[in-house]
């Protein structure tokens, strides 16, 4: 289950729209039920095409709550709410599957830091608070969202208890498969709410903000999610999965028997996750990573554990860090703050050397 | 077995709904979710099957149709020999009989398409002087999808090639609904071929030549339809007769029922109500698929 | 009475029609002439099988010359029309589904005669002919209102598929169908009988007579399905057959058709619930139809023990009725 959203700073008025089966005067079964009038006619294809529908969720406990994110034909992002909402109304088999989706424009989901848990949460508590939408609406208001404050965006952030290391290498070997342009299905997985932050908060923000993803529903090659967590069994999938350019691994085995893809980047972070230093990991990928390409993570993260080993380098080992950073001609941006900062680092080291007498 | 040896030999195949290419293992097509096994077990000297669609709203009984329909045809029941090809084409007719027996109706077809049933049969008839096979498919589609393709074209893209391939359709209509005053089957309906002849016409002045049946279903509960099903539609789907009359070039209508009776099941405290077929009574169901198969 | 017990009788009992892969033709419809009807009303009642209807009456008929003559003519004409159900069970599920371990009910049975075969369409010809339909008498007040609707394609009333209040003369023998539950008790009233209940009938089918042995029968002839027993979808008519078809498919005092052809209307209201304890319910008042028809697909509901309901107003094209007799007046077995 996702944890619940932090005391909103403020909050953002959002585009909704309603996926659901209701038998009505104008029509019965899966649909778009009721939008808000700032949406488009794209965004409402794209939702219908990709909204879950009957037996689409992974577990049929009544309290089953599921995720998807995915990025619009307009530029939007869709945050969707899945969970079910009583029995379906022709009765034929199974709950009612309802799906509450927002829309964010680029400034507003880079407001949520491009989490979608975070935008889940938030929803999860209006609907909490107002219910799930199931009659059909002319028109639905724009919805009110708090924005959780940056410091705790993430869940995993302001969890102190740290990650075992089997579910960072999963995660950091996903991450890196999306890195690679890969999409999975991690199966067997439960928490995958918490799965899901993990993998996003080892991804670069641009890489995050397009990418889509799902959590608790039932993968289907139709709805074309790049990232999908999912209970179900890793046998029947995989057959499902054949000839799809979808990788299907159990979630806590996607990092066994692999090379890294970028030796570099996953090193750096599996070091920081261990060492509990989520926020340098949320200022890295969310901050500091702009615009880069997959082939400078490597770089970076070199820079990276240059800063962390100088406080166990000699003056000599400093001065030479100096010399070759200081000749260095960093490509992208985050690499020449990155080096500036580690120049900066490497100065005050070898003043502080210099000063006890180590030369 | 055909799927694992198309593998073994390395082989990509193009999908037979929509020609995308596809690695020799796939179980699904890439693009469009239709099953690889249509395309591996079709390699027959008799050449590519010929597609017949079963189209409908949502909730309209198109499922418990074609398993009817199937299982019927699998017992010989009129002039035509059903044969399976591949197991995945049974299980349309297993899941409807399994529930029918036990006076329930088959789960919701999901929206997504690679959860749909296809049925692939080989099709004989007895009758003839010559035996002479034909091979269909028939795709179980969800009527959401059908209803959301036809408010959006290309929202689901394996519903226009099916459509734009299709040999035979089968139009599938709620005529209790019609017969209580209802406008939405006669609004589905007049989409669904105003879709279809988008589909298939580069010329917009000629007909559509596809042959298209008409069934009425539920017709247990207005069974005035099967004395005269052509006067039910003009009379309690005028809008659909009148475009029959105007762009299709071969059309018939017909009659069915799959249900004798119904019987709903609730409870105070809920708010649903469960539809109960008491028991079964066909009616109508192979006519509309024989003069499909008469057409082609 | 002098009743010959379980007799099979040794009546023109036409062979089960040949097996055909398409389903018979449609009759073409040609109507019933009209009988002439005797002068003597008592001869009268005999032709128009009112047999119940004379015994019942006897004592207020006492003045009429032919009494005796026609009571007996009557009781023979029982004795070869009905057959004896002996004393029995019947045990019905309460649920709509028959599973291991759902809550049932049983019932015991009284003797009672059951008519060999049902109602055929030259024996309702003889009620719609006594103005059957505009005799108040027969008909449950608040069902008056309807009677505007009990017509035929014609208009006139008669079962639904009639024309002009004939049947089709090659229908004769077959069930009379197009009737709905009240038709059917209008006319048992008026030839004196009345339909069975649930458990009467599913007694009749099932042959679950009181015994030490105590055992039943899924099909009237025994339990091993057979479509050279029976006319349902799986015998490949497709329509209605003469009620005298099926002999081997008779039950053991020889009525035939206990299943298959056309469902039968009991006179029970259908209520089950559901497995969940939730009441079922119609669009409008069920009654219980037993037997299943020409077009029942699934041989597990043309069984002496399924229950099905149907709308007591519908007048479908598959169900018909069968009347019976108590041999002890107005005694009944109810379920």
């Amino acid at each position: 289950m996702p944890a619940a959203a932090a005391p909103a700073a403020e909050t953002v008025a959002c585009d909704q729209a309603v996926f659901t089966s209701v038998r009505s005067g104008t029509g019965e079964g899966y649909r778009v039920i009721a939008a808000s009038p700032g949406m488009q006619a794209h965004e409402k294809v794209e939702i219908t095409r990709r909204s879950p529908s009957h037996g689409a969720l992974c577990e049929e406990d009544p309290q089953t709550v599921g995720l998807e994110g995915y990025k619009l034909p307009t530029g939007r992002y869709c945050v969707a709410w899945c969970g079910y909402a009583g029995q379906e109304h022709t009765a034929r088999g199974g709950q009612r599957v309802y799906t509450h989706a927002v829309l964010l424009d680029r400034s507003t989901w880079r407001q949520f830091q491009a989490n979608p848990v975070a935008v889940h949460a938030a929803l999860a508590q209006h609907i909490e608070a107002n219910g799930p939408v199931l009659k059909p609406a002319n028109r639905l208001e724009k919805i009110t969202l708090g924005l959780p404050k940056p410091a705790t965006n993430m869940s995993i952030l302001a969890d102190p208890s740290a990650a075992p290391s089997h579910a960072i290498d999963s995660a950091l070997a996903a991450a890196a498969d999306l890195l690679a342009g890969r999409s999975l299905v991690l199966t067997e997985a439960f928490g995958g709410f918490r799965l899901l932050e993990k993998i996003l908060l080892s991804l670069p923000l641009e890489t995050r903000e397009s990418l889509s993803v799902s959590v608790g529903v039932r993968f289907s090659p139709s709805r074309k999610i790049r990232l999908a967590i999912v209970s179900e069994a890793q046998g029947d999938l995989q057959r499902r999965a054949a000839g799809q350019p979808t990788q299907v691994c159990q979630a806590d085995r996607i990092a066994q028997d692999r090379q890294p893809l970028f030796q570099g980047w996953e090193q750096l972070l599996r070091r920081w996750w261990r060492e509990g230093r989520r926020q340098d990991i949320q200022y890295l990928t969310t901050d500091l990573c702009h615009g880069v390409s997959c082939d400078a993570l490597d770089r970076i993260a070199g820079i990276c554990e240059q800063i962390d080993a100088l406080d166990g380098l000699s003056a000599d080992a400093v001065r030479g860090a100096i010399a070759l950073y200081e000749r260095a001609r960093p490509t992208t941006k985050p690499e020449q703050v990155l080096t500036e900062q580690l120049l900066s680092n490497a100065q005050a080291r070898l003043t502080a050397l210099e000063a006890s007498g180590d030369q | 077995m055909s799927t694992y040896l198309n593998q073994s030999q390395n082989q990509e195949a193009e999908c037979m709904i929509c020609g995308a290419a596809n690695a020799g293992d796939a179980e699904q097509c890439v693009e469009c979710s239709a099953p690889m096994a249509l395309v591996h077990d079709t390699n027959q000297p008799q050449g590519e099957p010929q597609i017949v669609t079963i189209l409908g709203d949502s909730n309209v009984g198109k499922t418990v149709y074609l398993g009817f329909l199937l299982d019927m045809l699998s017992q010989q029941a009129s002039e035509y020999t059903a044969v399976p090809i591949g197991a995945h084409s049974v299980n349309v007719q297993q899941t409807v009989i399994s529930h029918m027996a036990c006076r329930m109706f088959p789960p919701k077809t999901p929206m997504e398409a690679d959860q749909w049933y296809w049925a692939y049969y080989q099709i004989c008839n007895r009758a003839g002087r010559h035996e002479q096979w034909v091979d269909l498919v028939i795709p179980d589609m969800a009527g959401e999808s059908l209803a959301a393709e036809l408010a959006n074209p290309k929202t689901f893209r394996v519903i226009s090639n099916l459509t734009s391939r299709s040999a035979g359709i089968l139009l599938l209509l709620d005529a209790s609904q019609a017969a209580n005053g209802s406008s939405q089957p006669d609004f589905f309906g007049i989409k669904m071929l105003t879709y279809l002849d988008a589909v298939n016409q580069a010329n917009r002045r000629d007909l559509v030549q596809t042959p298209t049946a008409i069934v009425l279903c539920k017709a247990d509960q207005c069974p005035e339809c099967f004395d005269d099903p052509r006067r039910f539609t003009e009379v309690n789907l005028s809008r659909l007769w009148n475009l029959c009359q105007n762009r299709l070039a071969n059309v018939e209508f017909f009659a069915c029922s799959t249900v004798g009776a119904l019987a709903y099941a609730t409870a105070p405290d809920e708010d649903f109500v469960t539809t109960i077929p008491l028991h079964t009574a066909l009616r109508g169901v192979l006519e509309p698929f024989e003069w499909i198969v008469e057409q082609l | 009475m002098n009743l010959t017990l379980f007799s099979r009788r040794k009546q023109t009992q036409n062979e089960p029609a040949p097996r055909r892969s398409l389903p018979a033709p449609a009759a073409p419809f040609e109507p019933a002439e009209k009988p002439v009807l005797h002068s003597d009303p008592l001869k009268r009642l005999l032709q128009q099988e009112r047999l119940g209807y004379v015994v019942r009456h006897a004592r207020s008929l006492q003045a009429h010359p032919n009494l005796d003559a026609v009571f007996q003519a009557a009781v023979e004409a029982i004795d070869e029309r009905f057959a004896l159900v002996p004393e029995g069970f019947a045990t019905l599920p309460k649920t709509v589904n028959d599973y291991p371990g759902c809550p049932e009910e049983d019932f015991e049975t009284e003797a009672f005669l059951l008519a060999r075969h049902p109602i055929t369409n030259a024996q309702y010809q003889a009620f719609v002919d006594d103005n059957g339909y505009d005799n108040l008498d027969l008909w449950p007040q608040d069902i008056l209102p309807h009677l505007v609707d009990f017509t035929d394609m014609s208009g006139t009333a008669a079962p639904r598929f009639w024309r002009h209040g004939r049947h089709n003369r090659h229908l004769a023998d077959h069930p009379v169908v197009g009737v709905c539950f009240y038709e059917a008790a209008a006319y048992a009233k008026w030839a004196g009988y009345r339909l069975p209940t649930n458990v009467e009938w599913q007694m009749a089918a099932s042959w679950r007579i009181r015994s030490a042995a105590n055992t039943l029968r899924r099909y009237p002839w025994g339990d091993a399905f057979d479509t050279q027993k029976c006319n349902v979808w799986a015998s490949r008519i497709g329509s209605t057959v003469g009620v005298n078809n099926y002999p081997k498919g008779a039950a053991p005092n020889g009525v035939l058709q206990m299943v298959g052809n056309v469902w039968e209307w009991t006179d029970r209201d259908y209520e089950p619930v559901d497995d969940e304890g939730r009441q079922i319910v119609g669009d409008m008042l069920m009654k219980e139809i037993r037997g299943g028809a020409y077009d029942t697909y699934f041989p597990s509901q043309a069984t002496s023990g399924f229950r099905s309901g149907l709308a007591a107003l519908v007048r479908a094209h598959n169900v018909g009725f069968r009347c019976m007799v108590n041999v002890e007046p107005e005694k009944e077995s109810g379920g």
